[in-house]
């Protein structure tokens, strides 16, 4: 065979392997894809909101400047402050604990009465043995508690005409922690 | 080596212990919130008179005694501005004035138990009501509220205060003279 002749079946040759190949694509396949997946967090949270305070001998609302009024015996004042929890997660359990500041009654002595209450009108939050402590068995998604301090001015129990006057009491600041169990 | 490796092992063992305890503390979700300090302060009471709080001369009482004849005249009298001095931060302290005693410093007793006395406040700029009040005799005043509104804070009232002979007083009684001090007191109404 010449040089021609040769070439030409080597072409050829060539050409037919090619062809074979694209008999690879004529067999069955398929594929599927894992669509893109999101996971999310939830939350745990709790934000103190506005102070409200209250003189109980009126009607009024947010009636008492704490800064300038002073108390009388008899009065009974009120200082009202609502806290926002929020608890989103499936698993999420925990407990939100109270700690009260220290009271100082000062000049008031024992004609000072001091007392804090924390309530929940939510039944996702329970209050545990502890007054004023809280628990929460699972997600609530939002929840409030409301801290009311009240101070009564004993008015049954002067020993004086002027006792307790230019008097100062105080309750230092408390803390509500909300933690997961 | 031996004795190399039981110096390294503690060592280990106790920074291990440290980053778990670290780690715990981390591990689960914890947020705080405070409800701030807070205080409060009480107020005080205070009253006077024309603007004193010591003793005030309510000026004087003549001819209570028609003349020479024994036949009581009309009640006199006086006047004087009664002030709850409590500052407005007060704000419910209301005061009842209360008339707690009428005593005699000089004078005969056949005056003093011939003397009856009334006393009632009014608006400052209102006039004293005829008569003041209800009158009794001296000794009847013993923490007696002359007050029917109580007085607010930094308020003023106009105290009235009578004075007569009794009816049908003794013969004794005519051409005496005496010194009648008046004690009154604020009270948280």
């Amino acid at each position: 065979m010449n040089k021609m002749v040769k070439g030409s079946l080597a072409g050829a040759t060539g050409v037919m392997l090619l062809m074979s190949g694209f008999g690879t694509y004529a067999l069955w396949s398929d594929s599927a894809g894992m669509n893109n997946a999101t996971v999310n967090s939830g939350e745990l949270d709790i934000a103190a909101g506005v102070v409200e305070w209250n003189d109980l001998a009126t009607l009024g609302v947010n009636d008492w400047t704490p800064a300038t009024d002073k108390m009388v015996p008899g009065d009974v004042v009120t200082r009202t402050q609502v806290f926002d929890l929020k608890g989103t997660g499936k698993n999420l359990t925990g407990t939100v604990d109270f700690a009260a500041g220290a009271i100082n009654t000062g000049g008031f002595g024992a004609l000072m009465d001091i007392q804090v209450d924390v309530t929940s009108n939510d039944v996702v939050v329970a209050e545990t043995g502890t007054s004023n402590d809280y628990t929460f068995a699972g997600p609530f998604d939002t929840a409030q508690l409301t801290a009311v301090v009240t101070y009564r001015f004993d008015p049954d129990n002067l020993t004086t005409a002027q006792e307790a006057q230019n008097a100062t009491a105080s309750l230092a600041a408390s803390t509500f922690t909300i933690a997961q169990n | 080596m031996r004795a190399r490796a039981a110096l390294v092992a503690p060592v280990v063992g106790a920074l291990a212990i440290a980053g778990a305890t670290t780690g715990t503390t981390l591990a689960l979700w914890r947020d705080s919130s405070s409800a701030g300090a807070s205080s409060l302060g009480s107020g005080s009471i205070s009253l006077t008179l024309n603007n004193q709080t010591t003793a005030v001369n309510l000026g004087s009482v003549t001819n209570l005694l028609q003349g020479n004849t024994g036949v009581p005249g009309p009640a006199l009298t006086v006047t004087a501005t009664v002030k709850h001095e409590a500052p407005v931060a007060a704000k419910n302290l209301r005061m009842h004035v209360h008339l707690d005693s009428v005593i005699t410093s000089s004078g005969s007793a056949t005056l003093n138990s011939s003397l009856e006395v009334a006393a009632t406040t009014v608006a400052t700029a209102a006039p004293c009501p005829s008569p003041v009040g209800t009158y009794k005799p001296l000794s009847a005043y013993t923490s007696t509220q002359v007050t029917g509104t109580p007085i607010a804070p930094q308020a003023s009232m106009k105290l009235c205060v009578g004075v007569r002979m009794k009816a049908n007083p003794p013969a004794g009684s005519q051409g005496r003279s005496g010194t009648l001090t008046f004690t009154f007191r604020g009270q948280q109404a």
